[in-house]
C-alpha cells in the first residue's frame, strides 16, 4: 500500500484525479453533514412553499464579477428584524398602531425580477389591517395597498395589475425606476413602510419585504425558485455512491461468479457460461427504462438492476481466463495439499491474486455508472425523491433551459459530471499503468 | 556431488507397521467430447501397489507423463483414485469423511517442483505458514509464533524475524523451497511427499535442500516419496527405488542392489542416459531405446515397454502383462526376462 503511494506520486495525473476524488468524497461529505438526507428530500420535494424567498431562474450571486453592470440579488427585510424601525401606539380599547418601515439599499444597475410581501399575523377575530407605503430614495411615496391580513397572507407586488396601470410600468420595474431615466434603476436607499393596526391586545402583525433578484447564492436557482446548490451538493454522495457500488458490486460478483465457475468446473461452469451467454444480449437501457416504468423508480432498485446486469457480460469470460491460469499454479494444488476448502481457495487465493490486475478496471468503471444515472434521470427515469445532477439536467432539458439562456443551469451539473469522470478515469489509467508493467513503456 | 550418508534403515523398518500401503491403486481421467460423451479414460495410473515405512524414503523415477506425479497427488488426495485402496497408518483412506481427511492431510507435507509458484505470491512469509495451522484448527497465536520460530529454524531461515514479513518474490530459489518445506512441515507430519523438489533450483542448492530433507527424516522419523527424473540425486537419498514406466511400477529394488545391477531393460536405458560430466562420454554410443512413451489412452498390450525393448520375446511380451518377478529378495522387476529367477 505504501509502494503504491509512492508510485502513484511518479503520475502527475494520478494524483490530480486522486485530489479531484477526494475534492468530492470531501464535498459529498460535506453534503451529507451540513444537509441531512430528509432535509434535502424536504429542500428538493419542497418546491413555492419552501422557496418562498428565492427567485426563479436566477443565475448564481458570483457571475457579478463579470458583469460591468450589476444585476440586483435578493432582498429580504422583515418587521421582525433588530434593524427594523418601530413605532408602537396604543389608541385604547385593544387598538394599536404598530408602524414599521422597512429599509433597504439598492445599488444595483438593474430591476429585481419580482417583489412580494409576505405577511403573518396573530389574532382571535379581527383581522389586523396593514397599510403599505413604497418611498423611494428620492422622497417619492407611492401607496401600495391596504389589506386586512390574515395569518398567513402573501401579497405580490409582481402581480398588482391596479398598481401596475397606475405606474405605467410592471410594478418591480416602476417602482424602482429612476424618474429622469426610466430605463435606469435609481439607486439609494428605498423603505417600504408597513402602517399596522391590531384591534386586539396581544394581536400581531408581521411583514417581511422580498426583492427577488437576478442572482441568487452559489449555483442558481431553478423553474421552481429552489436552491441549486442543494441538489449539486447531494449529488455528489448519490452519484459516488451509486457509481462505486454499482462497479465494486459488480466487478466482484463477476469474480467470485468466475472464481467459482473455475473451480468447481463442471455443471457449474456450463450453468454460469449459459446464464451470460444469455444475459449478455440482454439490453441494459431499454430494461433499465421498463422496470423504471412499471416496477419503481427508486436509485436502489436500478442500482440492483445495474449490478445483477452488469455482473454478467464480458467481464466475467476474462476472469474464467484469468481464473483458469490461476487454477493450475502450484500453490493452490499446495493448498488442497494441506487441506484448504473450496470457500477458503476461491476467496483467499484465487481472487486475490488477480485482484490488483483489476482494480484499475473498477476505477474506470465507477464514472460509467455515474452517467448511467444520468442518462436514466435524463430520459426521466432518476429517482423521483433524491437530488441527483442527472434530476438538474432532466428538469433544465425539460424546462428549456438552453433556450431561455439558463445556461447555468445544465453546465453545473455537467462540470461536476465531468469532473467525477475525469477524476476517475485519471486515477484509473495511471492504476493501470502501475499494475500492468507492460503498459509503463507508453 | 559430496555423498550423503544413509544408514540402511530398511531391515529395522520392516518390523514395524507400513505408515502408508497403496494397493492396486488405478487413477483414470475421463476424457469427454463436448463436455458429454466420454470418448475413453487416460490411465494415469494403473495397478500400483507399495509400502512405505516410518523414517523410510522411497525414490520414484520415471521419464516425464510415466505417472509419478498422479501417484503423487492421488495419495494427497488431489485425484480421486478409481480403483485401489490407500491404507494410512493402516486406516482406509476411502472411508474417511471429511474431518478425517483433512487429519489426514495434516499429517503429509508436500514439497513442490516449483518453489515460487508453490508460494502464494501475495501472501507474506509469515501468513504462507499461518495458513496450514489455521485450516487445519490451530487458533492460538502463541502457538502459532512457536510453531513458526521452530520451523525456520529447522530449514535454517535466519534470522526469522527479517523473513517474516516478506514476500516470496524476494526470497531467492533456495530460500523459497525451504519456505516450502517449512510449510509442509508446520503440521509435523508423519510422511512427506517430494516431488521433483530440486529439479527447479541452481546445482549449488540441491545438495542443501536434500540434507536438510534428510536431517529433518532422522529428527522426525519421517517417510518420505521422493520423485525425481534426476537420478544422480537418487542414490544419495533413498533406501528403495520404484521405476514406473506408462503408469506402472515396473521395478523395486533396494537402492544399492538397482545401482549394482538394474534389471529391467527401461531401468538399463535410464541409468544408461544419466549423463556424467566425463569426457570419455565423447567417445562413447549411448544406446537409448527409440520410441516415445506410450500412450496412456490405448497403452500396448502386453508389457508396455515391449515396443521399444531390444530383449523382446515375441509372442509374451506383446501379449501379456508381465507380473512382479522377485530376482532377489530386495529386489524385484516386472519383466519377462525374469520369469526364471523368480
Amino acid at each position: 500500500m505504501k509502494n503504491l503511494m509512492r508510485q502513484i506520486k511518479n503520475y502527475p495525473s494520478a494524483v490530480a484525479g486522486l485530489a479531484i476524488i477526494l475534492l468530492l468524497v470531501a464535498l459529498a461529505i460535506y453534503a451529507v453533514t451540513a444537509i441531512p438526507y430528509n432535509e434535502a428530500v424536504r429542500l428538493w420535494r419542497g418546491g413555492d412553499n419552501v422557496w418562498l424567498e428565492t427567485p426563479r431562474n436566477a443565475r448564481p450571486a458570483w457571475f457579478n464579477w463579470f458583469y460591468k453592470e450589476k444585476k440586483p440579488v435578493t432582498i429580504v427585510r422583515r418587521t421582525t428584524d433588530e434593524s427594523a424601525q418601530k413605532t408602537e401606539l396604543d389608541l385604547g380599547g385593544g387598538v394599536f398602531i404598530k408602524d414599521t418601515i422597512l429599509e433597504f439599499d439598492f445599488n444595483y444597475d438593474d430591476f429585481p425580477t419580482e417583489l412580494a410581501i409576505f405577511f403573518t399575523a396573530s389574532f382571535q377575530a379581527a383581522r389586523p389591517n396593514m397599510n403599505l407605503v413604497w418611498v423611494t430614495p428620492d422622497g417619492r411615496e407611492i401607496p401600495l395597498t391596504e389589506l386586512q391580513v390574515r395569518a398567513n397572507e402573501s401579497y405580490r407586488v409582481s402581480q398588482d395589475s391596479r398598481l401596475e396601470r397606475r405606474l405605467g410600468a410592471k410594478p418591480e420595474i416602476g417602482l424602482f425606476a429612476d424618474p429622469n431615466n426610466p430605463g435606469k434603476p435609481l439607486k439609494g436607499t428605498y423603505q417600504l413602510r408597513a402602517e399596522g393596526m391590531v384591534f386586539e391586545e396581544g394581536s400581531t402583525v408581521d411583514a417581511s419585504l422580498v426583492v427577488y433578484g437576478q442572482l441568487h447564492g452559489l449555483a442558481g436557482t431553478d423553474h421552481r425558485r429552489r436552491d441549486l446548490t442543494v441538489a449539486l451538493l447531494w449529488g455528489a454522495p448519490v452519484a459516488l455512491s451509486f457509481g462505486m457500488i454499482a462497479a465494486v458490486g459488480s466487478s466482484l460478483t463477476t469474480m467470485m461468479l468466475a472464481a467459482a465457475a473455475v473451480w468447481f468446473g463442471g455443471w457449474v461452469d456450463w450453468t454460469i457460461r449459459r446464464i451470460n451467454e444469455i444475459v449478455m444480449i440482454l439490453p441494459l437501457l431499454p430494461i433499465l427504462i421498463m422496470i423504471g416504468l412499471f416496477y419503481s423508480r427508486s436509485i436502489w432498485s436500478i442500482l440492483g438492476v445495474v449490478i445483477a446486469l452488469g455482473i454478467f457480460g464480458s467481464g466475467i469470460l476474462s476472469y474464467r481466463s484469468m481464473f483458469l491460469q490461476v487454477r493450475e499454479s502450484g500453490y493452490i494444488e499446495a493448498a488442497r495439499a494441506y487441506g484448504a476448502g473450496n470457500g477458503r481457495i476461491i476467496f483467499r487465493y484465487m481472487i486475490p491474486r488477480i485482484l490488483p490486475v483489476l482494480i484499475p478496471g473498477f476505477v474506470i468503471q465507477v464514472p460509467s455508472y455515474v452517467f448511467l444515472e444520468a442518462t436514466l434521470s435524463v430520459l426521466g427515469l432518476g429517482d423521483p425523491v433524491l437530488p441527483t445532477w442527472g434530476k438538474i439536467l432532466s428538469d433544465a432539458q425539460s424546462n428549456g433551459a438552453l433556450m431561455n439562456g439558463y445556461f447555468y443551469w445544465v453546465l453545473e451539473p455537467a462540470a461536476l459530471l465531468m469532473l467525477a469522470g475525469l477524476g476517475f478515469v485519471m486515477l484509473g489509467f495511471a492504476l493501470d499503468r502501475i499494475f500492468n508493467p507492460r503498459l509503463r513503456g507508453l | 556431488m559430496p555423498s550423503v550418508a544413509v544408514k540402511p534403515k530398511q531391515e529395522q523398518a520392516k518390523a514395524k507397521k507400513p505408515v502408508l500401503k497403496v494397493e492396486d491403486l488405478h487413477t483414470y481421467f475421463e476424457v469427454r467430447r463436448m463436455g458429454f460423451f466420454k470418448v475413453g479414460d487416460v490411465r494415469a495410473l494403473d495397478g500400483v501397489s507399495f509400502e512405505l515405512y516410518p523414517g523410510e524414503t522411497i525414490s520414484i523415477v520415471g521419464e516425464s507423463g510415466c505417472g509419478k506425479s498422479t501417484l503423487a497427488k492421488t495419495i494427497l488426495g488431489i485425484h480421486r483414485p478409481t480403483k485401489g485402496k490407500i491404507y494410512f497408518d493402516g486406516q482406509d483412506l476411502s472411508t474417511l469423511d471429511k474431518d478425517g481427511w483433512k487429519k489426514y492431510r495434516s499429517n503429509l507435507g508436500y514439497i513442490m517442483q516449483d518453489p515460487y509458484g508453490a508460494l502464494p505470491p501475495f501472501m507474506t512469509v509469515k501468513r504462507i505458514l499461518e495458513e496450514p495451522m489455521k485450516i487445519n484448527g490451530i487458533t492460538d497465536k502463541k502457538e502459532h509464533a512457536k510453531r513458526i520460530r521452530q520451523v525456520l529454524e529447522e530449514v535454517k531461515l535466519a534470522p526469522i524475524e527479517d523473513f517474516l514479513p516478506k514476500f516470496p518474490h524476494m526470497l531467492s530459489g533456495g530460500q523459497q523451497q525451504r519456505l516450502v518445506i517449512a510449510r509442509a512441515m508446520i503440521l509435523e507430519p508423519k510422511m512427506l511427499i517430494a516431488d521433483e523438489p530440486v529439479s527447479m533450483l541452481d546445482a549449488s542448492v540441491r545438495v542443501e535442500i536434500l540434507q536438510l530433507l534428510q536431517g529433518l527424516q532422522r529428527k522426525h522419523n519421517l517417510a518420505i516419496i521422493y520423485i525425481t527424473h534426476d537420478l544422480s540425486t537418487v542414490r544419495y537419498f533413498s533406501e528403495r527405488i520404484f521405476t514406473m514406466y506408462g503408469a506402472k511400477i515396473i521395478e523395486k529394488s533396494a537402492t544399492k542392489a538397482l545401482l549394482h545391477e538394474p534389471l529391467h531393460p527401461y531401468t538399463k536405458a535410464l541409468f544408461e542416459a544419466t549423463s556424467d560430466p566425463d569426457a570419455e562420454n565423447l567417445k562413447t554410443f549411448k544406446d537409448v531405446p527409440a520410441g516415445e512413451p506410450p500412450s496412456l489412452m490405448n497403452p500396448p498390450a502386453g508389457c508396455r515397454f515391449h515396443p521399444r525393448c531390444k530383449y523382446i520375446i515375441k509372442g509374451l511380451c506383446d501379449r501379456e502383462i508381465p507380473p512382479e518377478f522377485a530376482a532377489r529378495s530386495d529386489h524385484s522387476a516386472a519383466c519377462w526376462l525374469y520369469k526364471d529367477r523368480a
